[in-house]
């Protein structure tokens, strides 16, 4: 081009500069800043649409910052550090080795540009059993009218074989990552319906075990004569075989990892009784099904806090 | 805009018609100014860039890794499984993952990635360019207030591309740059034509696909995964300013 305008760095001639040694030229495109701004992903809310208003798709980066409930190691770094996007967790990070995943992934299209947290990083699920099931008579159990069961589940109301009223039981079939007095922005018992009888409202009542380390089902008290946490929760459900009920548990582990004889790594338990179902009405997970029970927490709502930048280069 | 102010347009674009887009400079525009930059030759596990700009800034990060044959260059993200760089408000800190991973080039700029003050900076010629921002003084604007000043290196765009092969599968794409150095770069890509643009430099984890770039001294080196199912386009920006 014999035309235009170059500006050449301190100390190189601009009749003789290379590309790299010019502060600009008209011959090369620029990276034009269009907006910029900054927002937060959170587990109710993981992926951020922003309105770039520029009508086709445009250069951008985003930077993202580590999910706070990832402690600051070796591995990350700080955790109130900037990444480019895209950030992606992978291996071992502290002691979340089990829901390592925690991608913030961004794109965007000619009206908006998307930022979304695919983030497993401070989210801990428990089974509470798992196959080969010969631990089964440790992690469920249940009492009604026959009397007290292990290696099963069931709950609710089943007067036509003569069991009328069942409580059930379950524990984890690992220890629960909590420190001593954690508070947690939620906890879900996830209670797998393998079977079913009759397809009216099951209504349960659910505590936590008031017990530092809750033991196996098969020997001391029977799982629900066991003292209960003070916090429970009501829920009624008309599931089907097949469906898992989520059951808030916010309250209950917290007031169990609130004991003074609480130590992070021990076990949890979770006594459902009956809450009034009519008759022919329960829940069971038979130990000869697949046990796909879990205890789910999230420590922390906040998933990422993000910066984003637009700029006016058009990408398509 | 007013109507006084300057601009300046992409080559195949009348200045007086041109969109911004089109616009290399405007006297309105944010360009990135680079602050600071350099080599730095890494040591295991992370290493420190000061820049004390009380605000977190943009950045990039380009590491030299020794594997590829010839030495190749990558963009350096929060992607753990690559090449990898993060900045706070006081340090720019670059890891080294693998002893592979000999040094980085490193580009700091003035801008923040939202909202900062902007430092002091002090002008060391009496001779150059500046452009203020509409409203501001050319004489006694900052360095956020100023689209351009003449001391401060600015990331210059010499090759654009796409490679929308309709082909499915994976590919590699080998994009000659022609430059004397190894170039710092940006890529892009669509998966489908679906019209949503990845900024993933490296990986994609939403759609399957998968696109690893780096450059070395000859090309730029764009790998494609996928599945046989898919189709990815690839939009590709390769600068003049290097990345080693």
């Amino acid at each position: 081009m014999d035309y235009g305008i170059k500006i050449s760095q301190p100390g190189i001639d601009v009749f003789d500069a290379n590309p790299e040694d010019l502060v600009f030229s008209s011959k090369y495109k620029t990276l034009k800043v269009s907006s910029r701004g900054n927002g937060t992903l959170t587990d109710s809310a993981r992926t951020a649409t922003i309105p770039h208003g520029l009508g086709y798709v445009p250069f951008f980066l985003v930077h993202t910052q580590l999910d706070p409930s990832v402690a600051t190691n070796a591995v990350v770094g700080d955790n109130t550090d900037y990444f480019i996007n895209p950030f992606r967790l992978s291996g071992a990070i502290g002691t979340y080795e089990a829901e390592n995943t925690h991608d913030i992934v961004a794109w965007a299209d000619s009206t908006n540009l998307y930022i979304i947290a695919r983030s497993n990083v401070g989210k801990d699920i428990y089974p509470i059993a798992i196959a080969p099931f010969s631990n089964l008579d440790e992690q469920l159990a249940y009492e009604d009218d026959f009397g007290y069961t292990t290696g099963d589940w069931v709950v609710g109301n089943h007067s036509a074989t003569g069991q009328n009223i069942e409580d059930g039981a379950v524990r984890t079939n690992g220890g629960v990552i909590l420190d001593q007095g954690q508070t947690v922005y939620s906890a879900t018992l996830n209670l797998y319906v393998g079977g079913r009888v009759g397809s009216g409202e099951v209504k349960m009542r659910v505590y936590g075990v008031d017990e530092d380390n809750t033991g196996a089902f098969n020997s001391g008290t029977p799982a629900t004569a066991r003292a209960k946490t003070s916090a429970s929760t009501d829920h009624n459900t008309t599931l089907s075989a097949g469906q898992s009920s989520g059951v808030n548990v916010k309250g209950q582990i917290e007031e169990i990892a609130a004991r003074a004889g609480w130590v992070s790594g021990n076990r949890m338990g979770f006594i459902m009784n009956d809450n009034g179902t009519v008759a022919d009405n329960d829940y069971f997970e038979p130990s000869g099904g697949s046990v796909l029970s879990t205890l789910e927490i999230m420590r922390s709502s906040t998933l990422a806090n993000f910066k984003y930048t637009v700029f006016l280069n058009q990408l398509e | 805009m007013a109507d006084y102010g300057m601009k300046v347009s992409e080559e195949g674009h009348d200045v007086f018609t041109a969109q911004d887009k089109n616009l290399s400079l405007k006297s309105g525009f944010t360009l990135l100014k680079v602050f600071d930059s350099g080599i730095l030759t890494l040591s295991s596990g992370w290493n420190e860039v000061d820049h004390n700009l009380g605000y977190v800034p943009h950045f990039l990060v380009y590491t030299k890794d020794t594997t590829p044959s010839p030495d190749a260059i990558f963009l350096a993200t929060g992607d753990l499984g690559i090449a990898i760089a993060r900045a706070d408000t006081s340090k720019l800190y670059i890891k080294q993952d693998d002893a592979s991973q000999t040094e980085a080039y490193y580009y700091i700029f003035y801008e923040p990635t939202d909202t900062g003050t902007a430092p002091a900076v002090v002008s060391t010629s009496d001779f150059g360019i500046k452009i203020s921002k509409d409203g501001f003084d050319v004489k006694t604007a900052n360095i956020l207030q100023q689209t351009f000043n003449s001391e401060k290196n600015t990331l210059k765009i010499v090759t654009d591309g796409e490679d929308s092969s309709t082909a499915n599968g994976s590919r590699t794409l080998t994009i000659a740059h022609g430059l004397s150095v190894t170039p710092a770069y940006f890529v892009f890509y669509e998966v489908n034509n679906d019209g949503n643009w990845f900024s993933n430099f490296t990986e994609s984890h939403l759609s399957g696909a998968i696109v690893e770039a780096r450059t070395n001294d000859t090309n730029l080196i764009i790998d494609i995964t996928t599945t046989s199912s898919q189709t990815v386009k690839v939009k590709y920006y390769i600068l003049a300013d290097p990345g080693n």
